[in-house]
């Protein structure tokens, strides 16, 4: 009689500590929506790995796996890795694009990305703060490319062999 | 047996990220430096105190005593609270961070960025600016976060103050000042991932959620993401004014605070290691900044002293990665970007 109440025991405590398994693997899986502007869906799970696509903004992804800061993620047919600060489990808040007196299409970010939040801007300046907002612009619009940004770190010997054998 | 699968599941979910563990002996170091960066903060910064942090290491000294009690002992524990440590206060950044939208952070941190190049001129030189872009884009790409809203962005500034600032959705700033104390071009990764290291641990972010919360009249406790969302749906020119002046108060005046420069003294080291630069420049940078003049004044007048930030560095002993060698071409491009810059003062 003891002895099969403690085998009941047993076996509730496997099944709950199945379900704790279980319930922290499903909290890996699932999906993913993009974050910021131009995110790079990585060939490997590596800051200088090849990128293989840039999902857009909003974008929904189904994540395979995750290793260390990186999920791997599934876009329409293209499987690859992206860093765990460019995504967010929750949906985007509509707010962001009509708190800026935009519509909320991701298209609508995406210009507001590269123009900035002028309307509201604009008014701050006219409110008398002193802002250099040409300024923030050119700084804004400065940017290295991939390929130019990998070839700089090739040619100052910064790269481990593996990566320049890494090509797209 | 179930708190025993409960505290695995915890010490795996506070795992370092594969490519940290590939700099395993760094990020105990790190951890090291950690340790004694709280000591600091207790001795020499008590307005960093946190009651938060507090109560989360008292937390980890709670932990490492339940993993006594079932046996893992010695060294482990120590790794395993160093690591703990380290990537707690990583993840309590982190969430902050998540607490604010990265278009808002990137809204934010413009208009802040406007403010500033309002009041220091943008250094008109396309090389240079160039040039600081590409080594500081490299090592944000090895960075925690190695995109924000919209992309990391680099400027230098035409003044002769010794200095480097970052704010909120990556805009860094690096005097002219700065770029004539640095010798190589791993000196200035290390100045630039120092910056770098500020906003991917959301320092910034951290203070305008928590000014957004004492505004809201919330308390601490309040929830930062339900305080973002009303002001959100409501977003209007006072609540931008709000979260400007909160980080501009920082940038000019209060500072992020000994422990968070500290910490991104650590973090900046580690980034450039992982960009393939020798991580002992940024204590080579310090020991330099301790023998300016310069250290006194500006904006550093709100950070640790420089030989103590360098001291703790050294102490850890960092090693660049084991493909690294001096290269001709760095040397090079170094020299011909800061030609521009003179030798002479304003």
């Amino acid at each position: 009689m003891i002895k099969k109440s403690t085998l009941e025991a047993q076996r509730i405590i496997a099944i709950m500590i199945m379900l704790a398994v279980l319930a922290t693997v499903a909290a890996f899986a699932g999906q993913v929506h993009v974050q910021i502007a131009n995110a790079k869906l990585k060939k490997s799970p590596q800051w200088f790995a090849a990128t293989v696509a840039e999902p857009a903004l909003d974008d929904t992804l189904e994540v395979l796996k995750t290793t260390g800061d990186w999920y791997q993620v599934k876009a329409d047919d293209t499987t690859g890795w992206i860093h765990k600060s460019a995504v967010t489990a929750k949906k985007a808040k509509k707010s962001r694009a009509s708190s800026v007196g935009s519509s909320q299409t991701s298209a609508d970010d995406i210009t507001l990305a590269g123009k900035g939040f002028n309307e509201l801007e604009a008014g701050y300046r006219k409110s008398g703060e002193t802002v250099n907002l040409e300024a923030i612009d050119a700084m804004e619009a400065r940017s290295v490319d991939e390929a130019r940004l990998l070839s700089f770190l090739r040619k100052g010997a910064l790269l481990p062999k593996s990566a320049k054998r890494g090509k797209k | 047996m179930i708190i025993h699968s409960i505290l695995l599941l915890s010490m795996l979910a506070g795992q370092p990220s594969a490519s940290a563990r590939g700099f395993g002996d760094v990020l105990n170091k790190i951890g090291d430096i950690g340790k004694s960066v709280t000591k600091n903060k207790e001795a020499s910064a008590p307005q960093d105190e946190d009651p938060e942090e507090a109560a989360a290491q008292k937390k980890d000294a709670t932990l490492g005593k339940a993993l006594k009690g079932l046996g893992v002992g010695g060294e482990a524990v120590d790794g395993i609270q160093k690591s703990l440590g380290f990537s707690r206060r990583t993840k309590k950044a982190a969430e902050s961070t998540r607490d604010l939208d990265p278009s808002d952070e990137r809204q934010i941190g413009r208009v802040v960025a406007a403010e500033i190049l309002s009041k220091y001129s943008p250094q008109d030189d396309e090389g240079l600016n160039d040039y600081v872009q590409t080594v500081g884009q490299a090592v944000a790409m090895a960075s925690d976060r190695p995109q924000t809203f919209s992309g990391y962005h680099f400027q230098v500034l035409d003044s002769q103050e010794v200095n480097a600032l970052s704010i909120p959705g990556g805009f860094i700033f690096v005097t002219r000042g700065m770029l004539r104390l640095v010798e190589s071009e791993d000196e200035l990764a290390c100045v630039l991932a120092h910056e770098v290291a500020h906003v991917a641990l959301g320092h910034g972010s951290e203070a305008i959620v928590k000014a957004r919360r004492l505004k809201a009249g919330l308390g601490i406790a309040a929830d930062a993401s339900k305080t973002y969302g009303s002001k959100a749906s409501g977003r209007d020119l006072a609540a931008l004014r709000g979260d400007v002046k909160a980080v501009m108060e920082i940038l000019m005046r209060t500072g992020y605070g000994h422990g968070k420069e500290f910490e991104a003294d650590a973090k900046g080291a580690l980034y450039a290691q992982r960009t393939g630069y020798d991580p002992a420049a940024m204590a080579a940078v310090l020991r330099k900044l301790e023998s300016s003049s310069a250290s006194q004044g500006g904006f550093l007048k709100t950070h640790p002293a420089a030989g103590k930030r360098a001291g703790q560095l050294e102490e850890a002993a960092l090693e660049p990665p084991a493909w690294y060698r001096a290269s001709k071409t760095r040397d090079t491009r170094f020299a011909s970007a800061l030609a521009a810059l003179g030798g002479s003062g304003e």
